[in-house]
């Protein structure tokens, strides 16, 4: 019985040859070069290979030890080893790519990966314009300068632990989805790996999603619970919250935690319970 | 011993059915409970995490149990993880077990009973926020109060990628060493309503599922079509470019707008998926 990888119903390429393989890696990354190890002739590539609307999941295994030079892309890649080692270095930094670890590749800044001969990997892709969107809407900021990801952060963020063990679920749930699932559910998966992948990730603008506003006082908390209150009975979002605060949606959060101890939307779930048992 | 699901969020730990009972009405509409024979021992561990609109709990009662819930502003679904039982709604027995879970509609009144083993997950959504969800989906607003089927088959794909997500995520909430960003669980929130609108078949169904073909355009549809009824022998992209009256580019460059994926990825999944189900 053959072995199974991950998204096998979504095959993009079976080759031994490396024009073939390379032409077909064309097809994505623009001309990306091959470089086999030293001594090797054949390779031995499996790529599946599933689109989604603005993201791409992608399974690759290249059976002997490869080098791969990327040229610019439009799309963010982030990198989650499953089995073996690798590395990829995006100018001067190299970051190592052992199973368990993880990196992202910028839109437009090219790069070169080496990837060992029992080395695979999930690759998730994002389209730079649409990751631009989700992170103004969550930031509330303009985004004039490109989004730009650092390869590797030092210390793991927990929402990045989340996105990299994610992966492999949601390559088997696509995989699992037949007929395949509609576009209103692929569309709000996107939305969650595009979440993740902001937060979990270091780049040019994490310290919007970071800055403890010291602008956003208590005076703000206060005016939102107050808002809270007369509003209880109809949906309030947070976005809401923040525009009525004159403060991004992170900060609010960032002084609830600091003064309270919970979050705006706790706080209007706990009033909710409560008065649902009170007119009980 | 191995930490049980959200540990970390405990509601409950008592053998006092008073207790229980007092704990129990934070969350729900106060339930009545009959322990097995009239026995007053019990042994309950209960624990609990709310998102904003979203609650998750783990339960294991340390016996057999009776319990009848009044109505509530919420609906909540089922997921037993040993043991097995049934859950009564009107005069409808659905069973609980490892591969059947319930669905209780917004403002239902339930029966649930278990054998000692039993424990479950239980997901719980706000009416509002699940009557919003949908209504922003479908583009019009809910009229009607949400109906859902009751009977919950987890072995079906669509059952399979909620109860997965689920799980995966009361995992994550046990395991991870510091706590998610707000952002990110308000994100999966939104996931998991939308996973439960389309797992879960209910009065607006049609509406969610119409959303999809009236977006596609005739190509799309006829090229499926034509893929349905032809999967079993070869099919190329000039046959499904002739089906559909356009060029081969145009057919793809439809199916990557309407689809999000290419014609013969669609073919490819329609054969995986008659494989898999015997005739």
């Amino acid at each position: 019985m053959p072995s199974t990888k991950p998204l096998d119903k979504f095959p993009f390429i079976r080759s031994r040859d490396i024009d073939e393989v390379s032409d077909a890696l064309a097809r994505v990354y623009g001309k990306p070069a091959i470089m086999p190890a030293r001594g090797v002739k054949t390779i031995d590539a499996t790529i599946n290979r599933c689109r989604l609307p603005h993201t791409t999941l992608t399974y690759s295994s290249y059976g002997v030890g490869v080098g791969l030079d990327y040229p610019e892309t439009e799309f963010f890649s982030l990198l989650v080893p499953i089995h073996g080692t690798g590395e990829i270095c995006c100018g001067p930094t190299a970051a190592a790519l052992p199973t368990g670890a993880s990196a992202v590749a910028s839109a437009g800044v090219a790069h070169k990966a080496n990837y060992g001969a029992d080395y695979e990997h999930l690759i998730l892709q994002i389209d730079a314009r649409v990751l631009a969107e989700k992170l103004a809407a969550m930031t509330g900021a303009e985004i004039n300068n490109p989004l730009r990801m650092t390869p590797q952060a030092g210390s793991v963020h927990p929402a990045a632990q989340i996105l990299k063990q994610y992966l492999p679920l949601l390559a088997e749930t696509v995989s699992s989805a037949s007929p395949p699932f509609p576009v209103w559910w692929v569309e709000q998966t996107e939305q969650l790996l595009m979440t993740l992948l902001l937060a979990g990730y270091q780049h040019n603008y994490s310290y919007l999603l970071e800055q403890d506003a010291a602008n956003s006082s208590r005076a703000h908390v206060r005016q939102a619970e107050e808002y809270i209150e007369a509003n209880a009975d109809r949906a309030i979002t947070l976005e809401e919250l923040a525009k009525l605060t004159g403060t991004s949606a992170f900060s609010l959060f960032r002084s609830f935690r600091k003064h309270r101890g919970y979050s705006p939307l706790e706080f209007l779930s706990q009033m909710r319970w409560r008065r649902g048992e009170t007119s009980r | 011993m191995m930490a049980r699901p959200l540990d970390r969020f405990p509601l409950v730990r008592t053998q006092n059915p008073e207790e229980l009972c007092a704990a129990l009405s934070r969350i729900y509409a106060e339930p009545k409970l009959s322990p097995e024979g009239g026995a007053r021992k019990i042994d309950v561990s209960i624990n609990h995490f709310q998102i904003n609109d979203i609650a998750m709990g783990y339960t294991k009662y340390g016996t057999g149990m009776a319990a009848a819930y009044p109505e509530n502003n919420f609906a909540l679904q089922v997921f037993p993880v040993q043991g097995c039982g049934k859950l009564t709604i009107g005069k409808t027995e659905n069973p609980l077990d490892q591969s059947h879970g319930t669905t209780v509609s917004p403002g239902t009144s339930f029966a649930i009973s278990f054998n000692v083993e039993y424990e479950h997950l239980v997901l719980v959504i706000r009416t509002s926020a699940l009557t919003q969800k949908l209504s922003a989906l479908t583009g019009s607003s809910a009229r009607c109060p949400l109906r859902f089927d009751q009977a919950q088959d987890y072995r079906h794909p669509a059952s399979k990628a909620l109860r997965d997500h689920f799980f995966f995520l009361i995992a994550n909430l046990n395991g991870s060493p510091s706590p998610l960003p707000t952002l990110a669980l308000a994100e999966f929130e939104q996931t998991l309503m939308v996973m439960f609108l389309h797992a879960n078949r209910h009065n607006y169904s049609h509406l969610l599922e119409r959303r999809a073909p009236a977006a596609a355009n005739d190509q799309v549809r006829r090229a499926e079509e034509y893929i349905e009824a032809n999967a079993h022998r070869p099919i190329t992209l000039e046959d499904l470019a002739d089906v559909a009256g356009v060029s081969v580019f145009s057919l793809c460059a439809a199916f990557r707008n309407y689809r999000g994926y290419l014609p013969l990825t669609f073919l490819t999944q329609v054969r995986s998926r008659r494989q898999s189900t015997p005739s």
